[in-house]
């Protein structure tokens, strides 16, 4: 008997692999026109011939998934993210979604889920290694810290090159913050770090010129485009839920040797009842004998000894780790949508802690965002968003100085040193104020500086508080049929204040400190658009649409109040409690707090023929009040043009028919201009007058200094910056689309640069404004994509991209040969634009000198003699280039040879699991904690030479005694050193020890003299900075439906993922984190104490009802 | 629509742009005035205080040593000397002064007529920071300096020291001239805005004073290399009736107590009074030990060994603290708080250019020279006066912690010792040693007379230790090491042309970093 064909009706949910129900999808009988579509909850019912059909699933922005029945009546289905849909649609422009077909440029969109999977504060920070030609450097000050973001290399030589975000149409332009080479600062971060990724919808990335053209004097570095989610037509109420914990664990410090204690003598003196002591000239901060703070002393072995402070202690090395606590990352949101076919509405709240693994630094952030459309009819449409954020942040890691936590552990501090104690014993309890001061004895008070260190942790704190409110209402307006107009006027109310509470270290807390800083700006853009689409005769299709808008920085202003000469009553923090006036700062004369207006008027379009070639054009041009003078002239008008053509040449007959493996074809060409105008007030302020402080007269009364306003000259002509760049690629697709490549080549050049260059001092200005120059990026970016295994139940999901830029100074200024753009150990190093090579050359006086004296035996070996300030024990050491012959050495460069990253995801039923590994290859960093953590003999690094064991040659010293922790350096002697009447220039250490000229140094000193501050060899601490990581692991589970109805869910994921989780591969010297950069300044490449390597695991819950 | 309308309009209203665009916290003008108050308070700056005075010139002429004691390098001269240089004369001082003939030439004409007397007194401090800084320096760009902000050159050509000398005792002397002068226009004094002089009865009296008595200083210099130009500008110079004649004539910048941060780079704290003039000072009774140094824990004065070798044989001294006398904070930083208490300091600070001891002790100099007619011992026992009067009332401004004024007693004992009292046979050896005492406030004026005079030394009335280390003697640096501009560098070729010129003459030393070699005055 014949088995029955009978009708058999199926039925599930489709969702995407984040867990949302997904409405809209497309749901056939594969091989027939029998279909449907889910609904809104994404669930779908059809009814199917027989148990054997197999079921077509598809939807724009997805990957089609064929699932046969196989007798199931219920089939659940996540369908995986198709990045390179053919009939993609994306957000570009002026946020408006395109054909991606129709595009001649290279853009990148990722998804809001991708974003949020992260677990970072900072939105900027999660697109880290996810698309080509990006580059991210996440911050390390701690939840707040900005991340630094660099699009197809240095546009300009400003120290900000970062993007343009547009959240909107909301724009906003993040600065650059953190610390400086020269000390202790805290990175409150930029503005991306109240935004929200909980309500992404998508990010798309304009990284050409012909993308950005649109944005034109905003677009030099780029555009970030972020589109809100918006409520969807429904049935009911839809919820959702989420909520995310992950744990940050410091899990690798520099490397640290753990096998010698604080002192100079590997044996320990005894006090006078016979007690091992902790040697207070040698081991303690504040030492008499040079620096203190060694660790060259007695071997760690347990047993108890008397430390510096008195306390019995056992002899072993501290665990900085254990300092650092778990940091928590929590994150809730609730969404609410509903709609109908008039109105939509989504309102989403999220409320977010994150602790950080330095104690007591932290971040709260609340989020509301509404987001509401309305049709009037069938003529005009509203769409209103809302964000209003609140960030509340507490004690950003202090950067760049002596107490940056690191450099505060490796720097004098002696490895017995116990910061656990002093961690919970730092006040002085009996006399008040921090240990060692009030007693007036910093030696045995707080011989390791670690009170006063802990003192700044805990009883320093710095609150910021912070208010950003964006608001955006679009109308269109439907003319005719094809015409439409936009109105669109948003703003952006930004306001924060600052406290900082210092309790006092003085006796009683005496000398507390209170400050005060609020600030506040506005900016608003009004933008009007009409478009028109329309097929024109039988093979062309067009868009166009012209329009105009003004963006206008409201200004605000910055008022600092603070105490001065301390506070009467302690702990009392307000400003009437100061001892003496208050000082009072207002600072209103730089973004975002000067004012600033631009004005635009523009067209673009495209223009298609027979869906297969397109042509893009657009045309910017821009009015700036920064390019205007006082006198009232100025070039303040300029333009910047694009043009764009892709060609989908599968569209070709020939290839229409045939059978070939190639299933999509695209070529793209573009030319755009974008550009840049200059800071505010530039023109009206540089090369006048002000006030400049002033003058404490002998009457001790304070006298106004009205003087130059700087060493700057100003210019008088002005123009715009230009940028120029065009773009070839080829975006091409096999098997049936499920292997893809998308070859970017591009090369911008950027033209008039506004800088401030150093000129002559002696000219009587210090600097004068230019503009000139020609900053070239050139690159290549890959982009490979592939589904190798699509079956019912396993898809593997692969991406690679690959990024080789090169950002080239080609010229500076007539005459112009070198410009400073950042600095490293003060003004020690510096990453100069130097015209002719590539951007970021780090150039050093305080580089090994290489001998070229008058013995010729000697040429091109180190220079051995005497630093300025002298050397520690009188030793020779490494003599740095400046000191020897007043030369600086160019080290290599700050830029990565090449960036690549991959993301695998794969899928198996309701499971899935992806992670991501990115790489950067090139590139060198300078690390002062290298440098000074290697002064004192804290790092492994110093292992050698201490004793026989390790290498350490046996000699006598002047009073007989001997020792076996010699170093003989391998470099030769300065010309002029004179020992025996005999001059040992050329001659190396080597020989002159064999010859009985010279003794060999010391271990403690060898090192010392190598690294400190006032001798040290910069160089030794610069070094290549490559990496490849481990960045992201992502488990997640989908609860199939039918588990779901129960509990009446319409989806529930849980997802567990880990990120930064380990570098694969580091050339960073000794254990330093290649990622630890105090500022996120374009040519920034300098750590200076930085954070330990941090990695975070943690597990999000979605659910939706 | 609308908004095309707004942009068509906006675009012809560029005024509204301007607007926009106008820095509140910019002015357009200033008065002359102001330029020389900024001058004035710019002319000391704490990083000069901080690596050439505590960590160079001090230690170099023994005022002072490391807490630490000296090390073995400790007279190398660093690439962080010489912040007199770009720093303060062409990035302060001399741009200031340099505008204020422009903001005068922009005024109306009988505005312009005003200001004569201001145009001068500037010249006299601007040709005064000039020789300060040529004179570790040697050639610098002078007359083609400071035209950048009025569309001149940008690279500006260095002049030679000996032509720059003589540039500026003739810009001296016209200021002078001018100042004596009596212009038809009133005159527009700085005032309150001089705080050198504004308050004084006479400010342009004291001002012709000043410039007599800076031509001297310079003139000075010329003693080796050009002595009959000296002598004819001592008595062109002295032939003028304006004459320092006390104290309240002396050149110097005093100063309230926040102008110089005690716990910044002004800090005097972590230095140690040098053994031999602590010695010096307690053999001789001399009052200005108890105003230049401070007691140690134990009440008494305990100067350091200024040898490197000596530090290695007495560490015992430097591993137990504030057993050595230290630098009296207050006199370098009024403010500090000495720990005793009582807080902060609010008394005066001081910046001496030019004082009338110095006057005398150069006068004394041309008089035992038989340069001039002077007599030697007059002057040379007014200036031991004056400076130990100074110096008492720097003490007493300044508000020193359990500060004994000094009494005319200890001035006369001191004059009566042996050491101290006139000895023509000695006259040069004695005149510098209590003119070196004198420039315990001017370490760089020390180090001139030392170069110039060659004392003190090792064998002279106030002796030095010799210096040496491992056995090796170290030679005290006689100029400013100077920076080799990159190739890149705008004036890279001018300052190329300046080191063949200068380093034609082999004292110049190896190479324009080696600050053992000499400037052109400054003949071996």
């Amino acid at each position: 008997m014949l088995i029955a064909q009978n009708n058999v009706t199926v039925s599930g949910t489709v969702r995407d692999s984040a867990g949302n129900a997904l409405p809209g999808v497309t749901v056939s009988v594969k091989g027939t026109k029998t279909g449907n579509s889910t609904d809104d909850q994404g669930k779908f019912r059809i009814v199917v011939p027989n148990a054997n059909t197999t079921l077509v699933f598809s939807a724009v922005g997805f990957l089609n998934q064929e699932i046969r029945v196989a007798g199931d009546n219920s089939i659940n289905i996540v369908l995986l993210n198709n990045a390179r849909d053919l009939n993609e649609v994306i957000v570009t422009g002026f946020g408006a979604k395109k054909d991606l077909r129709k595009v001649g440029y290279s853009i990148t969109e990722i998804k809001g889920d991708e974003v949020t999977r992260a677990n970072n504060v900072n939105v900027v920070s999660a697109l880290q290694g996810k698309v080509a030609g990006v580059y991210i450097n996440q911050g390390a000050g701690g939840p707040s810290s900005s991340a630094k973001i660099r699009i197809r290399g240095n546009a300009s030589l400003s120290n900000n090159n970062q993007p343009l975000v547009v959240l909107d149409g909301i724009l906003i332009q993040p600065g650059t913050t953190g610390a400086d080479s020269w000390g202790d600062n805290r990175d409150f971060g930029n503005i991306i770090k109240d935004l929200n990724p909980d309500d992404y919808e998508s990010i798309t990335v304009l990284k050409g010129s012909a993308a950005s053209a649109l944005y034109g004097s905003q677009a030099l570095n780029g555009v970030l485009l972020i589109t809100t989610k918006k409520g969807h037509a429904r049935k009911g109420l839809g919820v959702s839920f989420s909520h995310t914990e992950s744990f940050d664990m410091a899990y690798k410090l520099p490397d640290f040797q753990n096998t010698y204690g604080g002192g100079i003598d590997p044996t320990f003196k005894k006090d006078a009842a016979g007690n091992d002591i902790v040697d207070p000239l040698t081991a303690g901060y504040y030492s008499p004998v040079p620096n203190g703070g060694y660790s060259f002393g007695p071997k760690f072995d347990g047993h108890m000894v008397k430390d510096i402070d008195g306390r019995m202690v056992p002899w072993v090395a501290n665990k900085p780790l254990d300092f650092f606590q778990t940091g928590k990352y929590i994150n809730t949101n609730v969404a609410v949508e509903g709609g109908n076919d008039i109105s939509t509405y989504r309102f989403s709240y999220s409320n977010l802690y994150n602790s950080s693994v330095m104690p007591n630094n932290d971040l709260k952030r609340n989020s509301f965002t509404l987001r509401a459309t309305h049709k009037i009819g069938n003529v005009i449409t509203l769409d209103a968003s809302v964000n209003f954020t609140n960030s509340k942040i507490k004690n950003p890691i202090l950067q760049g100085g002596n107490n940056s936590p690191l450099f505060a552990f490796t720097y004098d501090m002696p490895r017995n040193a116990d910061i656990n104690y002093y961690q919970h014993n730092f006040i002085d309890t009996t006399l008040g104020g921090v240990k060692g001061y009030a007693s007036g004895s910093r030696l045995t008070g707080d011989p390791y500086n670690l009170a006063h260190t802990m003192w700044n942790y805990y009883e320093n704190n710095v609150t910021r508080n912070e208010n950003n409110l964006l608001a955006d209402l679009d109308i269109t307006v439907r003319l005719a049929r094809g015409l439409n107009f936009l109105a669109r006027t948003n703003v952006n109310n930004y306001n924060d204040y600052t406290e900082e509470k210092d309790r006092g270290q003085g006796p009683a807390f005496s000398n507390g400190y209170y400050s005060l800083t609020q600030s506040n700006y506005r900016n608003i853009r009004v933008q009007g658009v009409l478009s028109y689409t329309k097929d024109l005769a039988k093979d062309y299709s067009l868009n166009i649409s012209a329009g105009g808008e003004t963006f206008r920085n409201l200004g605000g202003v910055q008022t600092q109040v603070s105490s001065n000469g301390g506070l009467n009553a302690p702990d009392l923090f307000v400003i009437s409690n100061s001892v003496n006036s208050p000082s009072v700062t207002v600072r209103n004369d730089f973004l975002p707090y000067a004012t600033k207006r631009l004005d635009a008027l523009y067209a673009y379009g495209d223009l298609t023929w027979r869906n297969m070639l397109t042509l893009n054009f657009s045309v910017r041009n821009d009015w700036s009040s920064a390019l205007t003078y006082k006198d009232g002239h100025g070039g303040y008008s300029y333009t910047y043009p694009s043009v764009g053509l892709a060609w989908i040449f599968t569209e070709l007959p020939s290839f229409k028919n045939s059978n070939s493996i190639l299933s999509f074809g695209k070529l793209r060409a573009s030319l755009g201009w974008t550009g840049s105008d200059a800071d505010p007030y530039t023109t009206n302020s540089t090369g006048f007058y002000g006030q400049n402080g002033t003058f404490n007269n002998a009457g001790n009364g304070n006298q106004q200094l009205y003087t130059f306003n700087g060493s700057t000259l100003g210019n008088l002509h002005l123009k715009n910056q230009l940028a120029r760049e065009y773009e070839f690629g080829a975006d091409i697709r096999f098997f049936d689309n499920r292997l893809g490549i998308d070859v970017a080549y591009y090369k911008k050049n950027t033209f008039n640069q506004v800088l401030s260059l150093g000129t002559p001092v002696e000219s009587g200005v210090s600097s004068r404004i230019i503009n000139a120059g020609n900053i070239q990026n050139q690159g290549i970016e890959i982009l490979l994509t592939a589904t190798p295994i699509k079956s019912k139940n396993f898809i593997w999901n692969a991406t690679v991209n690959f990024t080789r830029n090169r950002n080239k100074v080609i010229e500076l200024a007539p005459g112009v040969k070198s410009y400073t753009m950042e600095l490293a150990f003060g003004a020690d190093v510096s990453a100069q634009a130097i015209a002719g090579k590539d951007y970021g050359e780090v150039v050093t006086g305080y580089g090994y000198a290489i001998y070229n004296g008058k013995n010729s035996a000697g040429m091109g070996k180190k220079v051995l003699g005497l630093a300025p300030y002298g050397t520690t024990g009188g030793y020779y050491t490494y003599m740095r280039s400046q000191d020897y012959d007043g030369t600086t050495k160019n080290l290599g460069n700050i830029m990565e040879n090449y960036l690549a990253s991959t993301t695998q995801e794969f899928r198996y039923k309701d499971f899935n699991l992806s992670f991501q590994i990115d790489a950067k290859i090139g590139g060198l960093m300078a690390s002062a904690t290298h440098q000074y953590g290697s002064e004192t003999g804290n790092l492994k690094n110093s292992l050698a030479g201490r004793n026989a064991a390790s290498g350490g040659i046996t000699y006598t010293d002047n009073s007989g005694a001997s020792h076996d922790d010699g170093i003989i350096p391998d470099g030769v002697l300065n010309d002029g050193i004179i020992v025996n009447g005999t001059d040992l220039g050329g001659m190396s250490y080597k020989d002159a020890v064999k010859q009985g000229y010279l003794k060999p140094i010391p271990a403690y000193a060898y090192y010392e003299n190598l690294s400190q501050w006032s001798s040290g060899i910069r160089e030794y601490s610069i070094f290549e900075n490559s990496w490849v990581a481990l960045r992201e692991v992502s488990v997640g589970y989908n609860i199939p439906s039918n588990i779901l109805k129960k509990a009446s869910f319409t989806g529930l994921r849980v997802a567990i993922t880990g990120r930064n989780l380990l570098y694969l591969y580091k050339t960073a010297k000794d254990g330093i984190n290649p990622e630890g950069f105090f500022n996120n300044n374009s040519a920034g490449f300098a750590e200076y104490g930085g954070l330990p390597y941090i990695r975070s695991l943690g597990f999000t819950v979605k659910a939706s009802f | 629509m609308l908004l095309t309308i707004c942009l068509s309009m906006a675009a012809c209203k560029k005024s509204s742009f301007v607007e926009t665009n106008i820095n509140p916290n910019t002015l357009y003008a200033v008065d002359p005035a102001d330029q020389f108050l900024a001058a004035s308070s710019g002319s000391q700056d704490d990083f000069e205080y901080y690596y050439d005075v505590y960590r160079a010139m001090n230690l170099w002429l023994q005022y002072a040593t490391n807490g630490s004691g000296n090390s073995p390098g400790f007279t190398n001269p660093t690439a962080n000397f010489n912040y007199r240089y770009g720093k303060v004369f062409y990035g302060r001082v001399g741009s200031y002064l340099s505008d204020i003939p422009a903001l005068v030439s922009k005024m109306a004409p009988n505005d312009q007529a005003k200001r004569v007397y201001q145009l001068n007194i500037a010249q006299i401090f601007k040709a005064y920071y000039a020789f300060y800084v040529s004179d570790i320096n040697g050639s610098i760009p002078y007359k083609q300096a400071f035209q950048a902000r009025y569309g001149g050159i940008i690279t500006p050509t260095y002049d030679p020291q000996q032509a720059l000398f003589d540039t500026l005792d003739l810009q001296i002397k016209t200021a002078v001239q001018n100042l004596e002068a009596s212009p038809a226009a009133t005159q527009t004094l700085y005032g309150a805005k001089d705080p050198f002089f504004g308050s004084a009865n006479d400010e342009v009296g004291q001002w012709i004073k000043t410039g007599n008595a800076l031509r001297l200083k310079i003139a000075m210099r010329l003693m080796k290399r050009d002595p009959t130009k000296l002598a004819a500008i001592a008595a062109e110079v002295l032939a003028d009736a304006h004459q320092m004649a006390d104290n309240s004539d002396s050149w110097v910048l005093y100063v309230g107590p926040s102008y110089t941060n005690p716990t910044g780079n002004w800090n005097p704290g972590g230095f140690a009074a040098a053994k031999p003039v602590v010695d010096f000072m307690m053999a001789n009774g001399d009052p200005r030990l108890r105003i230049f140094y401070r007691p140690n824990k134990n009440g008494v004065y305990l100067g350091s060994y200024t040898s490197p070798d000596d530090v290695a044989t007495h560490q015992a001294l430097y591993t137990t603290t504030d057993t050595l006398s230290q630098l009296q904070h207050r006199l370098f930083t009024p403010a500090y708080d000495e720990g005793d208490g009582n807080g902060s300091g609010d008394g005066v600070g001081f910046f001496p250019f030019v004082t009338y001891a110095e006057y005398c002790f150069i006068r004394a100099e041309l008089g035992a020279r038989s340069i001039t007619s002077d007599d030697a011992a007059t002057w040379y026992t007014a200036g031991v006066t004056a400076s130990i009067q100074f110096y008492d009332d720097r003490a007493q401004a300044a508000k020193i912690s359990n500060y004994t004024p000094v009494t005319q007693t200890e001035i006369d004992n001191y004059l009566a010792t042996a050491a101290v009292q006139f000895n023509p046979a000695k006259a040069i050896d004695q005149i510098a040693s209590q003119a070196y005492l004198d420039f315990f406030r001017q370490p760089s004026e020390a180090w001139a007379w030392y170069k110039r005079t060659g004392f003190p030394n090792t064998t002279s009335v106030l002796a030095w230790s010799p210096l040496t280390a491992s056995g090796t003697i170290l030679k005290i640096p006689r100029r400013a090491p100077i920076t080799v501009l990159p190739a890149t560098d705008a004036n890279y070729a001018n300052q190329q042309a300046a080191f063949a010129e200068m380093g034609a003459d082999p004292g110049w030393g190896t190479g324009p970093n080696d600050g053992f070699g000499r400037v052109w005055w400054d003949q071996q």
